[in-house]
């Protein structure tokens, strides 16, 4: 009997086994009083509240609703008289422990709905006296500690759900209180904003700063949903607007994040309300030169231009492409989008590039961090094989250059909620990051070895008969050069080159061989090398010949990066790929655009972003469109960068802000943002997500694709007049995974997994389990590219610059929590600014002392290619001789410093590894 | 709102750094207890030992060291008062550690302000003339102790006959509830798994010092019983649970441990000695799990029971120390006239421990006590001028008998609902004021309660307050009683509010 009706207050409810009365209840709609449950996933019955104590026809005395069990034959009664009686005495003695102008502060939170509801006197108990006036140190949360009742959903929302560990219940009797850390104030404690408790708290305890700013609005005017710019993880978000502009926001119940955001996610929407949001297309001023000595920004930027109609803008901006196209041909011109725009947009520019520049040279900031393309040369399939909440069901996860906690902090969530759970975590990152305290094992390599490493992992699988060898013999191809290749890495030769000792090598490698599921996750820590594609392949091998793929709870997760990389990819803004990932060389498939589109496709791949650059420095590339990219700020090596853009006889750059590229442009004109616009993003899980404008775009800015659209039409081009609706529907039938979808199933959804038809021309012919969703874990047998992944051999370069004498550390860039890319939206949103305003210079803390820094001043950090100057900190993760810097801060942008290297299979920089020197000049 | 950083944002990293001392002291503290979770509370304690108190640097220190979380770490530091954390003076031992009500008899309250640390009861207060030497291992030995647990060890079909005589012998919980103790660990077996034993000699129950009695004269009698309790259930774990503040027992149980696992008694068991952390909640059974998991010791809702899902999700049996060493009659074992203590082998015999006025306060053997009146000539009659005021009768949240009633055959007064508890008797005088008694113990309640459920956490607090001073507000006291008891999580609130209600009618009575 699994299922059973039980009697709710007169109401039969239905109930299964193992829920609570409280589930139960909310699940039919039956609104039974609570205050310290919060039915959102990762939440766990406190039963400290006692609001909801009902009494039961089995039972003596009364029960918590938000713990008891339904059980069949249940009658529950949350309207007795003693049932009534007894919380009406517990919200009052509730409601005693706020101090009465507390309570004044907060007059509309969920508890003091709860006190008029069950109609209790809120002063009967009288008020605790005044302790504290509210702690508004922190740029994103104020502490009101007199408003708190001491529920605990706060800690709760911090060891349980977001697992960041802050918050705890210290104390003990009446003086139980909300801590941070060692009962340090917020703003100097670990938290990491990610405002879960503030979400949570029922009192108004825990509250946005802004709503106690001085210009805080009144009343909030309206709510919608959208999807979080920002990472891919692709968090729902629910706005709340007054004055137009978003006030605060909440995690909504998404299918990636249900109900739980991040710090940018959460206090990120600042920037779309921003003075330097740009509002009118732009023409350069000709008494404006465009100089590359050095990186402009925002108002700077505007002063090189004049306002202008967008008919003016548009058709400047079409004839410069027309002249250059005319009289050079398509291949002068190029295209970068973004990977921030929606699947719409990036299908259309993709279209206008190959069908009216008549250029293959269209790429998007995806190639910065690509992580995906290995993963095709192996089986085929250009998406991760199975979503990360796939987690729960996995024994161990092996994470290789990922730090999820800082670039998908609501990922890291889930993970850290199933490593709670038993799921045992190896993590491969030479960086000590905050991950690293729930691990199993944390083999902290010397940068730039995991190839090596992941080398003698295999070997040993091998040596020891841990692989699956049905696996091997059934599905793979390579095995026997594998084999070969890693012959010489036995785990005590990895140890010494990896610089970790070989049992935890050997303890890895049996700990994921023997699992019965095991997951594989990746990111750019692994991709941004010259050896970055040879990293992922090693780690791609080792996973599958221990046949860790195909099953629940495994399967291959490259974490992708931005909000949409994996449907700006799908769609086909990239050089060597069509829409769908179909061959740019197979005749076939050509012919299947040209007809669909009416017209000549430029035959042949095109260049990559940093490529498109490298050309223009050289003069052969001549007009460039900018979609929503800032290669003067994204790139390697930005003098070089600058230098190359500077070159470009025509360049359009298409944004919402004036951004460090916009400074050497022609033409700007004014984008919408996410929020203000309707389209579909994919997330790095397949889901595609509709949204719908929250806000209306400021002054004239007007949507990506029906800018695209407008140039197309001044080109001439047929299908300039097209809808978000039929773009979409368009690309849906010539990308394979999106067979089946359509615009209107979309918005009626909101959200759909892909691919939806197992049997599409992608050949994933797997069975459809009875009781499992076919999309979950894909390739159970064969793979796209045919019944056997290749295991590609590697092309064994070394990292391009080593540390010498003269520039004797090695630079790592990456990114902080706060920030994203290049910082244009984030970096313009007041709280993620404050929370995190400068750039820092991470040093570990042996040559922190060594060369004698300090905080205090400021130090110069040199490599071949630039300086910034920065403030250094002691960071006692960072291995000796390692330097990292995040790349969001324009102020000591450390892509001055980053070398212009690329793996030659994915054209990826290596931002991660290059030879730099600190020199301290003590100024401040 | 938080201007532009002065200083680079470390995440709670920065701060000051613990110093060379105390990392020393940590890390001998981690020697002993090693770095899993669980040992959290002694790690603490120890530092405690070795230097005070724990500081906030050193709490950040050991939290890297165990891989948890600083607030981890904080909130068990915060919530045992044992650790004495932030503390500006050092955790002092019993003679200055007092529950306030027994000690505010005899000596006034103003003395307690100005000398003593008001906690928990010191279990002290009987001040007793001479203190019984322990019966070490070989006189216990050479009394036949422990020949049943080598009888289990090669007979293991003699379980099912010693649970048979538990059984029929009727033995229940002596901590106050009074539950059959082989029902208890039926549902141990029953359950399977990998069963935990538990002694519970928190004694934490205010004016109560009968168990520190029994560990103090016999405590191979209840080492013995805890064996035998772990060799029929098979149970692989047993922690000895001492109260921090008996600091003299710690030697004498230690000791007693160390014999018998030299002796082979302790084949194929684990037994830990652990200190609880000062608090009367500790000894609550499923806090007292809580805080040998190194969790605060904050009790956890029932059902689950602690003999399903006890210790890190094990069945866990929790007896206490008296419970167990009455079971040693189930095995054959007798009175010996040598050990006193031991004429608790008889099911008649009862433990008091009486305090207060009285000439000759200490534990109290009584076969069949006829009254209370009684009870007060057993420890040598009132003091020097002083005339019977009642009695206190169970502890904290006992019940104010007063002195018209104690000429009440006892037999009458328990048929009418009065419980004995866990047999502590305070005797007041007729100077004394009931109300300043009612308050005194609610007090104690009030500053005991784990905090962690709103009824009792607030609901305590302003019993108190209520009973302090001012007009008693029936209305509001009732209302307060049955919040109490019907919604707290644990025996304490729920104790409470029983109290409140009984205490109630007598103090309107009185004001009258
Ligand atoms: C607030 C509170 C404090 C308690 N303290 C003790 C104690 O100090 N010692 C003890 O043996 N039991 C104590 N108990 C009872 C235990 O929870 C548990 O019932 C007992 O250890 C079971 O032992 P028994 O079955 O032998 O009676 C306490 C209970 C409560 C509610
Ligand atoms: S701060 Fe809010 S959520 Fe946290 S305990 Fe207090 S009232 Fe509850
Ligand atoms: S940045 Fe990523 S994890 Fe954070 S809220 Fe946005 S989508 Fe979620
Ligand atoms: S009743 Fe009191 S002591 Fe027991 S759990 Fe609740 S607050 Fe803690
Ligand atoms: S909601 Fe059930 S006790 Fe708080």
């Amino acid at each position: 009997m699994n299922f059973f009706d039980i009697d709710i207050d007169g109401k039969t409810v239905p109930a299964a086994v193992g829920i609570t009365i409280l589930e139960a209840a909310v699940a039919a709609g039956v609104d039974l009083p609570h205050l310290c449950a919060c039915m959102r996933e990762g939440y766990l019955p406190i039963a400290a509240c006692r609001t909801c104590l009902v009494e039961l026809n089995n039972h003596d005395g009364l029960v918590p609703a938000c713990r008891h069990s339904v059980a069949p034959g249940m009658v529950v009664r949350s309207d007795s008289a003693l049932s009534r009686r007894t919380r009406r005495t517990v919200v009052e003695l509730l409601a005693s422990e706020m101090s009465e102008p507390a309570a004044k502060r907060h007059p509309d939170g969920l508890f003091q709905r709860l006190v008029r509801r069950v109609e209790a006197d809120s002063g009967r108990f009288g008020n605790r006296a005044v302790r504290s006036e509210p702690d508004r140190n922190h740029s994103a949360i104020t502490v009101d500690a007199d408003a708190c009742i001491r529920c605990g959903l706060c800690r709760s929302a911090c060891q349980d759900v977001q697992v960041n560990g802050v918050i705890s219940l210290a104390g003990h009797g009446d003086g139980l209180h909300v801590a941070f850390d060692t009962g340090k104030d917020i703003g100097d404690s670990s938290c990491v904003s990610c405002g879960e408790c503030v979400q949570v708290c029922p009192t108004g305890a825990l509250s946005p700063a802004v709503l106690f700013a001085p210009e805080a609005p009144v009343a909030i005017e309206y709510s919608a949903e959208t999807v979080c710019p920002f990472c891919s993880v692709g968090c729902r978000v629910n706005l709340h607007v007054a004055e137009d502009r978003v006030v605060y926001a909440d995690g909504a119940d998404g299918p990636a994040n249900h109900g739980r955001l991040c710090v940018k996610g959460r206090f990120g929407f600042g920037y779309l309300r921003h003075a330097e949001r740009l509002t009118v297309p732009l023409i350069r001023r000709d008494d404006a030169p465009k100089d590359a000595s050095h990186n402009f920004r925002g108002a700077e930027v505007l002063e090189m231009f004049r306002p202008a109609t967008w008919d003016e803008a548009l058709d400047r901006a079409a004839s410069g492409f027309a002249d250059l196209r005319d009289r050079h041909g398509g291949d002068v011109l190029a295209v970068l989008g973004s990977a921030k725009g929606t699947n719409e947009d990036a299908y259309i520019l993709q279209k206008l590039a190959r069908t009216g520049f008549g250029t293959a040279h269209i790429d998007h900031c995806t190639r910065l961090c690509a992580s995906v393309p290995p993963l095709a040369e192996a089986i085929g399939f250009s998406a991760v094989t199975v979503p990360i909440e796939q987690i729960v069901n996995a024994d161990v996860a092996l994470m290789v250059g990922s730090n999820p906690e800082v670039n998908h902090p609501v990922a890291a969530s889930i993970m850290k909620n199933a490593i709670r759970r038993g799921t045992k975590l190896i993590l491969i990152d030479p960086y000590e990051q905050p991950l690293a305290r729930l691990a199993t094992v944390h083999l902290q390599l010397r940068p730039g070895t995991d190839v090596q490493l992941l080398s003698a992992m295999t070997k040993l699988v091998i040596a020891e008969g841990l692989y699956d060898s049905k696996f091997v013999d059934d599905r793979l191809e390579g095995f026997d050069e594998l084999v070969q290749r890693v012959e010489a890495y036995t785990p005590d030769v990895a140890a010494r080159i990896c610089g970790v000792s070989a049992e935890a090598i050997v303890e890895a490698a049996r700990l994921f061989a023997k699992a019965p599921a095991a997951m594989c996750f990746w990111g750019m820590g692994a991709s941004q090398h010259v050896h970055g594609a040879d990293n992922i392949r090693a780690t791609i091998a080792f996973a599958l010949v221990c046949g860790q793929i195909g099953r629940s709870g495994t399967g291959l997760h490259p974490l992708r990066g931005q909000n949409n990389v994996q449907g700006s990819c799908d769609a086909g803004l990239l050089p060597h790929y069509f829409p769908g990932y179909r061959t740019l060389d197979d005749a076939v498939q050509r012919s299947l655009f040209e007809t669909l589109w009416k017209t000549q496709i430029p035959i042949g791949s095109g260049l990559s972003v940093v490529e498109i650059m490298d050309a223009a420095k050289a003069g052969k590339m001549k007009g460039l469109y900018v979609v929503g990219g800032n290669p003067a700020m994204a790139n390697p090596d930005l003098a070089a960068t600058r230098e190359a853009v500077a070159r470009l006889d025509h360049l359009v750059v298409q944004d919402i802000f004036p951004t460090e590229t916009a400074a050497f442009a022609d033409v700007i004109l004014p984008a919408a943002a996410l929020a203000e616009r309707s389209g579909t993003v994919t997330n790095t899980d397949r889901i595609i997500q509709f949204v719908e404008p929250v806000l209306s775009p400021p002054g004239m800015a007007r949507e990506d694709w029906a800018i695209a659209c407008a140039i197309a039409a001044r080109l001439g081009l047929s299908w300039a007049r097209d809808s978000h609706e039929a773009i979409f529907d368009e690309m849906a039938s010539v990308v394979p995974v999106l067979n089946g979808l359509s615009w209107q199933k979309l918005k009626t959804e909101r959200g759909v997994r892909y691919p939806l038809n197992p049997n599409d021309p992608l050949r994933m012919d797997h069975p459809i389990g009875s009781n499992q969703i076919p999309q979950d874990s894909l390739f159970s047998t064969g793979f796209p590219r045919g019944p056997r992944a290749r295991l590609a051999a590697l092309e064994g370069k070394c990292p391009s610059e080593l540390p010498d004498a003269a520039f004797p550390f090695t630079l790592i860039t990456g990114r902080v929590r706060e920030h994203w890319h290049t910082g244009s939206m984030t970096r313009r949103s007041d709280v993620l600014d404050a929370l995190s305003p400068e750039a820092l210079l991470h040093v570990c803390p042996s040559d922190f002392d060594r060369l004698a820094l300090s905080s205090d001043y400021l130090v110069t950090v040199e490599t071949r290619r630039g300086a910034v100057t920065v403030r250094p900190v002691s960071d006692q993760r960072i291995q000796q001789g390692v330097i990292w810097m995040a790349m969001s801060f324009f102020e000591a942008a450390a892509n001055e410093l980053t070398i212009n290297k690329l793996d030659a299979y994915t054209r990826v920089p290596e931002y991660k590894y290059c030879s730099a020197k600190i020199v301290v000049n003590k100024v401040n | 709102m938080r201007s532009k950083h002065k200083r680079p944002r470390s995440y709670g990293a920065g701060g000051p750094i613990a110093g060379t001392q105390e990392i020393a002291a940590i890390e001998t503290a981690l020697l002993s207890h090693g770095t899993a979770r669980d040992g959290l509370l002694e790690i603490l304690l120890d530092i405690r030992d070795r230097q005070g108190s724990v500081s906030q640097a050193g709490l950040q220190y050991i939290a890297e060291r165990l891989r948890l979380t600083s607030a981890e770490v904080y909130e068990v530091a915060t919530a045992f008062p044992a650790v004495n954390y932030g503390a500006t003076v050092p955790y002092g031992n019993y003679t200055n550690n007092c529950c306030d009500l027994v000690c505010a008899l005899l000596r006034g309250p103003a003395d307690i302000d100005r000398e003593m640390r008001p906690g928990v009861c010191g279990g002290r207060c009987d001040v007793p003339d001479s203190e019984p030497a322990p019966r070490s291992f070989e006189t216990f030995r050479a009394a036949g102790g422990y020949t049943v647990v080598n009888r289990l060890q090669r007979m293991p079909t003699e379980k099912n006959q010693i649970l048979q005589n538990i059984a029929g012998r009727n033995a229940v919980g002596r901590a106050g509830v009074g539950f059959p103790v082989h029902r208890k660990w039926q549902s141990l077996i029953a359950t399977g798994g990998e069963p935990v034993v538990v002694v519970n000699a928190d004694e934490g129950e205010l004016a109560t010092f009968k168990d520190r009695f029994i560990l103090q004269s016999d405590p191979h009698g209840v080492l013995e019983a805890a064996l035998v309790a772990a060799s029929v259930t098979g149970a692989k774990q047993l922690f000895f649970y001492l109260r921090d503040d008996y600091a003299d027992l710690h030697a004498i149980v230690r000791r007693a441990i160390d014999d018998t696992v030299a002796a082979g008694l302790t084949a194929g068991l684990d037994v830990h000695l652990r200190r609880s952390g000062g608090a009367y909640i500790c000894g609550e059974e499923t806090a007292l799990i809580a805080s040998l998991e190194g969790r605060p010791a904050r009790p956890r809702e029932r059902p689950p029971y602690p003999t399903e899902r006890g210790l890190q999700g094990r069945p866990t049996l929790v007896h206490n120390v008296e419970t167990l060493y009455r079971l040693r009659g189930a095995w054959g074992a007798v009175h010996e006239d040598a050990v006193p203590v031991s004429a608790l082998l008889d099911p008649d015999m009862l433990l008091y421990s009486v305090s207060g006025r009285v000439r000759k306060p200490g534990p109290k053997l009584i076969r069949a006590l006829p009254s209370l009146d009684a009870l007060v000539r057993a420890a040598g009659g009132m003091r020097e001028e002083e005339e019977l005021g009642g009695v206190v009768i169970g502890g904290s949240a006992g019940t104010i008998v007063p002195a018209s009633r104690c000429g009440v055959p006892l037999a009458e007064l328990l048929a009418s609902g009065l419980s004995l508890g866990t047999g502590s008797a305070v005797v007041f005088g007729k100077t004394d004021d009931i109300r300043w008694i009612a308050e005194k113990m609610a007090g104690f309640l009030a500053r005991e309660s784990c905090g962690q459920c709103a009824p009792c956490r607030i609901g305590t607090a302003k019993m108190a307050r209520a009973l302090a001073g001012g007009p008693l507000d029936r209305r509001l006291l009732d209302d307060l009683a049955s919040v109490m008891s019907e919604a707290s999580i644990c025996g304490l609130g729920r104790s409470a509010g029983k109290f409140l209600a009984r205490v109630t009618p007598i103090l309107t009575e009185h004001e009258r």
